[in-house]
């Protein structure tokens, strides 16, 4: 387990969700009573949950069933896989993406069935990752196509589009401050826009983010997030080693916003774990992560800007995890693992009989705040 | 289109082979009348191939040139092209022994011990790389005139000391080198245990047709595989070595024919299966391993010491017979069975009665190789011409074109090229000396693993000497090798004699000596790379690559 | 029939000792191109030729020649329609389906190997039934079964990445002679250019010297040994005075853009090249196919850089002409699993998937065989890769099932014996 240290901080299981298809992103509404998840089934998957977050059992108790969940019908409309989800900062809209291209606008009333806007062609292609500005007035999407939209979330106008570099743009987080736009490309590119002039600020050059293994470009800033106060941006990638089964250590960059200096790069692993797919930042002054390798490795892990190593990890074996959502009370989170058949075995396929692999979603209690090692 | 025929033999091919073992045995022992000691094998050889020719009612060929034969011994005893001093002093020679005298000069030669080393370092390992030790063994083998029983008995058993012979194991650990995620290849080191020391391919029976010989044939691997899937490099000492583990139980498997199962311990291949004997636990070792220091220890009983007491035994008649088949086969060009590492009852030898003499004198000869040589190279049909062959001639009509081996090829372009003495032959090679070596056989050998036999001209070859430095350089004039020589001189004439005989070892042909005087005629100005194209295309030529 | 208790290694050893040594000598050379009566022959020779892609590792069939967009297993990407109505293809391939009306794609592949290590080799030896021998690749045997053509160039060529020079391992028992010459990265084996000292006059004064000594050895010999090395040396001057054939400063910038600056696009223009100057036999190499993780982003980035000099190479050979007598071939081992795995990615499924082929005696703008729904299996006539061997040995005017390898007199056949050309696939 190279790369991270156990510590006195526990995370403790609370319950485990099982879901129909896999899945790749998690998020909780704002007021914690729904959780949402993009499906690669092409349905947005949601869960009503308790608003103040799950009970705890008692220490002695394993983790609760899944039963206090209700599982809600998935909203449908979206093509290939739901790639990302946003909610607006006033917790009444749900804006998703997808693989196709097309970005949807959804009320979060739980009995809306179609969305309030939509365009089938936001993107040409995979739309991968959208942002919300803090005041709710700007939604920026970026995509393979290369391109960075800034939408109105309102009525879903086009109020400016620009190019993120010439490369498959995989990332973009919002500045705090609500007026910068950090989008992070294939080759390890991280570009800052000022969002309202649309204009290129500065790049960062996060090359070991990337690598050309014999025709494949490998890798990618899979996920941007500011801290708190915009003073830190991470980026989460992995370094490659190559292509194809891709191997690579699993890494975590952390970059001072005001000069673009590298304070951190964060190794979570050797070079079976794959990517780091998504970082979020706790308001109790930490990060929390997910990574995924080969053949069945997976992390969440909670770190600290500077600290030597990751002061917290996942109690049991996690199968690759791709993604992780905050509960708005700030105790609890939602980790997406892998489940299932893997690997190739006929499994009666010509009997008709070929279960796919799921993404169960594992609820975790955080560490409770104060001085932690 | 692939391969050679096959012929069936009847069956008591084997039965008669044993007799003449034993018929040999008395023979020597009561100092009879008609044996066949090294002393008169070139008489047998002529006597019997004569009756085979007369046979297929055909006249012999007519005997080499002097320069033909002078060419061909060098190369086959010396290992490389005559200088021209030798050739011219040969060429002159009034003596009628003169090619006698040769012979013997050339066996006790120092560059015979080395072209020994070579030739059996390219039988024996096939291109799959060099190692000192070996190398070291082979060479210190031959300068001391080892017998032949004598360095299998070191190859296949072999032991630490003395330093000199040590690097024996190399034969048996190279095999054991694991490739890539492959398994060891013991059946692989079975087989060519039996392949080159017994001039048996000993595979299951999967390429035979008679069940009765398929069953036969695979206990034959059964028994030799027994003793070597039990070896293993030895990790605790730098140089190669070999680790045995105690061989407590037989090889099962399966006979074809009736499927059921059997049984065999060790076992010679065509001999008889040893009982294994059995010891009580911690009793196995005679040198007790030592885990902390990784020493395997050293059984009581061993399976490699049996093979190198019974397979190379005068009284091992396939032993001798598979010497004396690779041996003709260096001289003459083909083996007296073909190919050489399937001596069988279905597979004859072309001239049963001649390989009897020849592994009779090789028998008789203590294995010595010196003697059995020296007699191939006096016989009549060694010395007979290859000019003038049909494609249909008869065996042995008239002599036979042969490969030349990288090595041959090395010596002889630094012959041909050089200032005239023969190269020196150093114990160690310079690294350039080293390289220059390694290209060589880069661009002359075969792929590791295929035996080289016959001349197999190839694309790496041709573009090796079209373009590579290292023959570039050879024909550049410098520090009086022949391409200054040459350019110095200005008569055509003498220049032209003198580019045949150091380079085709021979005298030219009129018509080649106007060719050369026209050639050099018309470029006065560019002379010296005149002459270097000259000596370039001799040395292209098929007539340089081969022994003819 | 296979000996229990036998390692079949220790068969192919044997038999290549006693088939392949042979083989490799003069019998099987042809003769040299001087001598005016054997051109002759050699002009009504086969002018077939063979452009073999391999794309090492398995690409995801579903990410490009069967998609199945929004189905369970279909991935994130969409299918676009091709210049063939009612054929459609992963978008990944937007070039290459404007080209569909010259190509034929088979998606009923289901063969016998999961592995690499012994699926690779399988599959390009037809993977024919055991008889102890060591058959050769397809393009060993098709040098082979056609002889040599009129070009005087090596009739295997191999362009990969990595190291080039003599590969013999292809042959099987056909014999080192039957290998293949690998330009790794492009660039030509070890002494392949001219010495700097040697200009091209000398170069073919010394030639001709070189002649002059074998026409005096040759009286009075068989001709064997002289025509061999006069061959392989002709051979070597032909390479040599073509090199600009592999000199990547003669191409023109026009077709380095429309193939691509990446090593395939490169490959692929140089394969081109090889085969307009009269090669018999091109594979080229393309390696980091096995997409066990992140597949999808690993395949928009793979399958585009296939895409684009595959459809640059079909649209040049269709219209010079020359796709009516090149046979062209595009595979892996095995495509890839409809399950996605816990890394996103696909694992191996030789069980339903698909390669592309194009050219001499096939069929143009077609689709043959289906998958079920998911892709999971093969609904149609399931094909083995012998039935492939056999439809394009036929297309190359060779007879799959009459044809054989004569092993010591025993025939052994060219592709498995039970398999049969897929009619549907032949004009």
């Amino acid at each position: 387990m190279h790369g991270i240290h156990h510590s006195q901080a526990e995370l403790r299981a609370l319950a485990k969700i099982p879901t129909s298809c896999q899945l790749s992103l998690l998020r909780y509404s704002l007021d914690g009573s729904l959780l949402l998840a993009a499906g690669r089934d092409g349905r947005i998957h949601r869960w009503r949950l308790p608003s103040a977050g799950l009970p705890v059992p008692a220490a002695d108790v394993k983790s609760a069933d899944a039963s206090v969940s209700e599982v809600l019908p998935p909203l449908a409309g979206h093509n290939g896989w739901v790639s990302s989800l946003e909610i607006s900062p006033d917790g009444l809209w749900l804006i998703s993406a997808d693989t196709w291209g097309r970005l949807a606008c959804w009320s979060l009333t739980p009995t809306v069935e179609r969305p309030q806007w939509e365009h089938a062609e936001a993107h040409a292609g995979w739309l991968r990752a959208l942002a919300m500005t803090p005041d709710g007035s700007c939604l920026a999407s970026c995509g393979a196509d290369g391109m960075v939209r800034l939408w109105n979330p309102a009525d879903g106008s086009l109020l400016r589009q620009f190019s993120g570099g010439g490369q498959d743009l995989y990332s973009v987080a919002c500045h705090p401050d609500g007026q910068r736009l950090a989008v992070g490309d294939l080759r390890g590119g991280i570009h800052v826009f000022d969002l309202r002039a649309g204009k290129h600020l500065t790049t960062w050059d996060a090359a070991e983010f990337y690598k050309l293994s014999y025709i494949q470009e490998v890798g990618g800033v899979r996920w941007l997030a500011w801290n708190g106060d915009g003073s830190v941006l991470a980026a989460a990638g992995c370094i490659p080693e190559n292509g194809g089964f891709v191997q690579g250590v699993p890494s975590l960059r952390l970059i001072n916003a005001a000069d673009g200096a590298v304070l951190q790069q964060l190794k979570l692993g050797d070079n079976q774990e794959g990517f780091v797919h998504q970082v979020l930042w706790h308001p109790e002054d930490y990060w929390m992560g997910v990574c995924s390798g080969q053949p069945g490795r997976g992390r969440f892990f909670l770190h600290r800007t500077a600290g030597e190593a990751p002061f917290c990890l996942n109690p049991q074996p996690l199968a690759n995890c791709h993604s992780a959502a905050l509960h708005p009370l700030g105790r609890q989170v939602a980790v997406l693992a892998n489940e299932g058949t893997y690997g190739q075995q006929k499994s009666m396929a010509k009997e008709g009989i070929y279960p796919a692999n799921t993404s169960p979603i594992h609820v975790f209690e955080l560490p409770a705040p104060g001085p932690v090692s | 289109m692939f391969g050679l025929q096959h012929h069936s033999a009847p069956c008591f091919a084997r039965p008669l082979r044993l007799l003449r073992v034993v018929l040999l045995l008395l023979l020597v022992w009561f100092r009879p009348i008609e044996i066949v000691t090294a002393d008169d094998l070139a008489q047998r050889i002529d006597s019997l191939l004569q009756q085979s020719l007369a046979v297929a009612q055909v006249a012999p060929g007519p005997v080499s040139s002097d320069a033909e034969f002078c060419r061909r011994v060098t190369l086959d005893l010396a290992g490389r092209i005559p200088t021209v001093a030798e050739l011219s002093k040969f060429l002159s020679d009034p003596d009628p022994q003169r090619r006698v005298v040769l012979v013997d000069r050339l066996l006790d030669s120092p560059e015979h011990s080395r072209r020994m080393a070579d030739l059996f370092h390219v039988m024996l390992m096939e291109r799959r790389g060099d190692h000192p030790e070996w190398t070291l063994f082979l060479r210190t083998s031959f300068a001391q005139q080892k017998p032949w029983d004598q360095l299998v008995r070191e190859i296949l058993d072999p032991q630490e000391a003395p330093e000199q012979i040590r690097g024996a194991a190399w034969f048996i650990t190279r095999r054991l080198e694991k490739v890539g995620q492959q398994e060891t290849d013991y059946p692989g080191l079975t087989r060519d245990i039996g392949r080159l020391f017994l001039g048996c391919d000993l595979q299951c029976a999967q390429c035979h047709d008679h069940l009765t010989i398929s069953d036969y044939r695979q206990i034959e691997f059964q028994g030799l595989y027994t003793v070597y899937r039990n070896t293993s490099i030895r990790t605790d000492v730098k140089f190669p070595a070999v680790a045995e583990k105690p061989l407590t139980k037989k090889t099962d498997f399966m006979s074809v024919f009736d499927k059921q199962p059997l049984l065999v311990g060790p076992r010679v291949p065509f001999g008889v299966e040893q009982e294994i004997p059995q010891f009580e636990s911690g009793q196995e070792f005679a040198v007790a391993p030592d885990r902390a220091k990784n020493f395997p220890g050293v059984p009581k009983f061993r399976g490699l010491q049996l093979i190198a007491q019974s397979l190379p035994a005068a009284t091992n008649r396939r032993f001798a017979e598979n010497l004396a088949n690779r041996l003709w086969f260096v001289m003459f060009g083909s083996g007296l069975v073909n190919p050489l590492d399937q001596l069988h009852d279905d597979n004859p030898a072309t001239h049963p009665e001649l390989l009897s003499a020849v592994a009779d004198a090789v028998t008789a000869a203590g294995f010595r190789l010196r003697p059995v040589l020296r007699e191939m190279a006096l016989s009549d049909a060694y010395q007979r011409s290859s000019c003038g062959a049909a494609a249909e001639a008869v065996l042995y009509q008239y002599g036979r074109e042969k490969r030349l081996s990288a090595e041959q090829l090395l010596a002889s372009v630094l012959t041909a090229c050089g200032a005239g003495a023969p190269t020196a032959i150093a114990d160690a090679a310079s690294e350039a000396e080293q390289k220059r070596a390694d290209a060589f056989v880069k661009a002359f050998g075969n792929i590791p693993g295929e035996p080289e036999l016959e001349f197999s001209p190839s694309l790496k070859a041709a573009l090796f000497v079209l373009n590579d430095p290292l023959m570039q350089e050879q024909i550049q004039p410098r520090g009086g090798n022949l391409a200054e020589r040459l350019a110095i001189s200005s008569d055509d004439t003498a220049v032209a004699d003198e580019l045949y005989r150091a380079v085709l070892s021979r005298v030219p042909e009129a018509e080649e000596v106007r060719f050369v005087c026209e050639y050099l005629a018309q470029r006065r100005e560019i002379r010296q790379q005149a002459i270097s194209n000259l000596i370039w295309g001799l040395l292209a030529s098929t007539e340089f690559c081969l022994n003819h | 029939m296979l000996q229990p208790h036998c390692q079949s290694d220790q068969h192919q050893f044997s038999r290549r000792r006693w088939l392949g040594t042979a083989a490799t000598g003069t019998a099987a050379a042809a003769l040299p191109l001087f001598d005016p009566a054997v051109h002759a022959t050699l002009l009504q020779r086969s002018a077939k030729q063979v452009l073999f892609i391999w794309l090492d590792g398995g690409i995801s069939q579903l990410e490009s020649w069967d998609p199945k967009p929004n189905t369970e297993f279909g991935g994130p990407f969409r299918a676009i329609p091709t210049s063939v109505p009612g054929i459609h293809l992963s978008e990944l391939l937007p070039q290459t389906a404007q080209q569909m009306q010259h190509l034929a794609i088979v998606r009923s592949l289901c063969t016998q190997d999961n592995a690499h290590s012994s699926g690779v080799d399988r599959i390009q030896r037809g993977d024919p039934q055991d008889r102890g021998v060591v058959y050769p690749y397809f393009g060993s045997a098709v040098t082979k079964l056609l002889g040599p053509n009129a070009s005087g160039l090596p009739p295997y060529v191999w362009i990969k990445p990595l190291s080039g020079g003599f590969m013999h391992k292809d042959a099987g028992f056909l014999g080192p002679q039957y290998g293949s010459l690998a330009f790794g990265d492009g660039k030509p084996p070890q002494n392949l250019l001219q010495h700097a000292d040697v200009s091209d006059r000398f170069l073919q004064e010394r030639m001709d010297i070189r002649a002059f000594a074998d026409r005096q050895y040759a009286r009075g010999r068989p001709a064997a040994s002289t025509a061999a090395n006069g061959f392989v040396y002709s051979m070597g001057l032909e390479l040599m005075q073509r090199r600009q054939l592999f000199d990547e400063s003669t191409f023109s910038s026009a077709d380095v853009q429309r193939y691509g600056t990446h090593d395939l696009g490169r490959h692929m223009l140089l394969a081109r090249r090889m085969l307009e100057a009269g090669v018999q036999f091109v594979k080229v190499n393309s390696y980091g196919w096995d997409t066990h993780g992140d597949n999808f982003n690993g395949s928009l980035s793979l399958v585009r850089r296939f895409d684009q000099p595959f459809a640059a190479l079909i649209s040049d050979l269709a219209e010079s002409g020359l796709l009516d007598q090149v046979l062209v071939i595009a595979m892996s081992e095995f495509g890839r699993t409809p399950r996605v795995n816990g890394h996103l990615g696909r694992d191996h499924w030789p069980e339903a998937w698909s390669l592309c082929m194009a050219g001499a005696g096939v069929r143009r703008g077609i689709a043959v065989g289906s998958t079920s729904d998911q892709g999971t299996w093969v609904t149609s006539e399931p094909y083995d890769i012998g039935h492939m061997f056999h439809t394009w040995f036929t297309a190359l005017g060779i007879n799959s099932r009459e044809v054989a390898w004569d092993n010591h007199g025993q025939p052994l056949p060219i592709a498995h014996e039970h398999c049969h050309p897929v009619a549907e696939l032949l004009v």
